[in-house]
């Protein structure tokens, strides 16, 4: 032996794979949308609309296992960045409105004439302007991330008592979106959007763009996210998640690698519920709601933790899985949830991905001792 | 409106003297020990007071170590040897005492001199001091190579690390530390899969590829074979010498086989020192073992 494996390529197989097969399952869905009606390969667009939907839960799924399974931070509030991602969107094009509102007021949101408010408050001066909403997607769920890493990793607050603040972070946050006094609509957060960037968001075109905005997202913050975990800081992260104490004895600053981390993947999932916005039309407190953040949990565990496909296929499985119950049995959503985590952590530790893994392993070596 | 200029006033000089007082408290912060006349002493402890629940788990413990030599502690359990190990690299808050390290040998400024009580684990690791724990502790999801690619020493910093890659020099440094340790056919093994024996030198290797001036060993040969305490002997021969060496062993013959200068804790303090032979028929030590059969 003289080949020192330290650090895994960057485009090893399995990524090549997952971002071909994204692409082309993405193509495929696009392509179908746009046969003609009637025809019966035609996919409706309400379809598209909904697979845009779990794309972007997939991206969420991947930010919560950069935390989650290569850094062993067990976050279940991590749908405050999203929500708040989404908010930021939401309050650019609830701007964009302008006088199209039921009330026409050319400055105030209807929500806010509604209360009888005579100015539109500061934070939400400019974001009629696209880049500082674009910006501020990125730096919201940031900072808010970079104060609550502060305080949180600082303070050497881990383990059981770092899950429940991040959850009581998040249900705090759900709270306070339902005042009137904040300013983002209360309860019933923002919507009746018109157009993005000029364009209208009712089209059949503008929902398969925002789709494919979405899959390129996904795709782009894999190769992000990847680009992470096969670096040393990648593997440090896992060395974190491994024996904490024994990184710092030989010399790392662990409150900054789970500073960087829950940073970065708080940019994620705020973009991811920028996307998710413009696609469902409506963002309100229950976005914070800690049950979606749990749902996040299962969904990275379904698919296996510390592999970043299984992240995805995980946030597809769950949600296919949602919407069905939604439909037939809406009562039964949390049981089956909770059910399914039981019986992922007891039966199936690796998830999916992990399952899959093994299959393709094995499948390898018989080709090897076939040509044997 | 006065009342809030009061306010402002009041709190700024409030500032002003905690700003007065953490400066002061800088300046009359202890000072490094006054026998520094001996130049080649690169670790002085004194009267290092550790309780635990009212419990002296150190007790007045004193020792100087100097540089590029190995001592080996010995006592009976509960001694306060890891406790000691625990205070100078960090990890336990003292009630009283000092401790002071010499970084660079060479360095003969007793201002270079850093006071180990009040840095954290972090900056002691970079200072310097390695330690190997007790209980042997490696990344066991990581492969042996990964173990000892982050322990290399070099920039710290998240960023660097991000974009790291190990450059041919470190890759030679990291082939020799595997071949030093014994483990260069399992470079790429998990560290999970290595035998107890090998993972405690899995821990040596990531100390060495630290390169820090001082090591603690805290029971380095512990579940390990007689052939594989035979290698770890000729490892610490090997590296007597280029670093300052602690050993914390409960085996004798290992004891015996590596070191010339002994040193024996009892509840938390120095009991005796001197060489092997000297210390075995020492009727305290022999006391303080008795129904242990030293
Ligand atoms: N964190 C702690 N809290 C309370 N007591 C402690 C703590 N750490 C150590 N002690 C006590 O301090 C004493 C010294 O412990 P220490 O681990 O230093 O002994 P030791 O000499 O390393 O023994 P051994 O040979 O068994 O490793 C023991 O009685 C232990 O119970
Ligand atoms: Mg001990």
């Amino acid at each position: 032996m003289n080949e020192l494996t330290v650090q895994e390529k960057f485009l090893s197989g399995e990524t090549k794979s997952f971002i071909l097969v994204t692409a082309l399952l993405g193509a495929v869905v696009v392509m179908l949308s746009l046969m003609p009606e009637g025809s019966f390969i035609h996919l409706p667009v309400y379809v598209v609309n909904l697979l845009g939907k779990y794309v972007t839960y997939a991206i969420l799924a991947l930010s919560v296992d950069l935390v989650w399974g290569y850094l062993g931070i067990l976050t279940l509030g991590h749908c405050v960045f999203f929500a708040l991602g989404g908010y930021v969107m939401g309050m650019y094009l609830t701007r964009s409105i302008g006088a199209q509102g039921v009330y026409g007021d050319p400055l105030l949101p209807d929500f806010m004439v509604f209360l009888n408010w005579h100015e539109l408050p500061w934070y939400w001066q400019g974001l009629q302007y696209f880049p500082l909403a674009a910006l501020l997607i990125i730096c919201v769920p940031a900072l808010l991330a970079y104060v609550f890493g502060r305080l949180a990793f600082f303070s050497r607050v881990s383990g059981v008592y770092l899950s429940i603040i991040t959850q009581a972070l998040t249900y705090a946050m759900m709270l306070a979106f339902f005042l009137n006094e904040l300013g983002f609509g209360g309860n019933n957060g923002l919507t009746d959007f018109k157009t993005l960037l000029g364009f209208s968001l009712q089209t059949d075109g503008m929902r398969i763009l925002l789709f494919a905005l979405s899959v390129v997202t996904l795709c782009l913050c894999y190769l992000l996210c990847r680009s992470v975990v096969v670096s040393k800081l990648g593997r440090l992260c896992i060395a974190v998640r491994d024996a904490e104490n024994r990184v710092r004895f030989i010399g790392y600053r662990v409150e900054n690698i789970k500073l960087l981390i829950f940073v970065l993947s708080a940019v994620i999932a705020g973009i991811a519920g920028a996307l998710y916005v413009p696609q469902v039309g409506i963002i309100n407190p229950s976005e914070f709601s800690p049950v979606n953040s749990i749902e996040i949990i299962v969904c990275v565990a379904l698919g296996g933790r510390g592999r970043l496909y299984g992240a995805v296929i995980g946030a597809f499985l769950v949600h296919i899985a949602k919407t069905m119950f939604t439909n037939l049995m809406p009562e039964f959503w949390l049981f089956a949830l909770g059910a399914l985590f039981v019986l992922v952590t007891l039966f199936l530790k690796d998830g999916v991905a992990g399952l899959l893994c093994v299959h393709l392993k094995t499948g390898s070596t018989e080709t090897l001792t076939d040509k044997a | 409106m006065i009342s809030l200029e009061k306010q402002v006033a009041q709190a700024s000089l409030k500032l002003k003297n905690l700003a007065q007082k953490s400066h002061l408290a800088h300046k009359h912060r202890q000072q490094p020990p006054a026998r520094l006349k001996k130049q080649d002493i690169v670790l002085y402890v004194e009267n290092l007071t550790v309780s635990f629940d009212g419990f002296k788990a150190l007790n007045d413990l004193t020792f100087y170590l100097n540089s590029g030599e190995l001592r080996c502690f010995i006592g009976p359990n509960g001694a306060g040897k890891s406790t000691m190990m625990d205070v100078l690299t960090g990890k336990t808050k003292v009630d009283s005492g000092s401790a002071w390290f010499v970084p660079d040998p060479g360095d003969p400024n007793p201002s270079h001199m850093l006071n180990l009580l009040e840095m954290d684990e972090v900056s002691i690791a970079n200072a310097g001091i390695g330690r190997k724990f007790q209980k042997p502790s490696v990344f066991e999801t990581l492969s042996v190579a990964q173990n000892l690619e982050l322990a290399l020493s070099m920039n710290r910093s998240v960023f660097k690390t991000y974009r790291s890659r190990l450059n041919g020099e470190q890759q030679d440094f990291m082939m020799a530390t595997l071949e030093k340790i014994r483990l260069s056919s399992l470079a790429n093994a998990l560290a999970a899969s290595l035998s107890h024996g090998q993972k405690q030198w899995l821990e040596i290797g990531m100390l060495l590829m630290q390169k820090p001036s001082l090591i603690m060993l805290d029971e380095p040969v512990a579940g390990m074979t007689p052939e594989e305490i035979e290698m770890t002997i000729a490892l610490l021969h090997e590296l007597k010498g280029q670093h300052t060496i602690m050993v914390v062993e409960h085996d004798m013959d290992f004891i015996r086989a590596i070191a010339n200068q002994v040193v024996v804790l009892n509840q938390g303090t120095v009991l005796a020192e001197g060489n092997m032979d000297s210390i075995q028929s020492d009727p305290r030590v022999i006391k303080a073992y008795l129904g242990e059969g030293l």
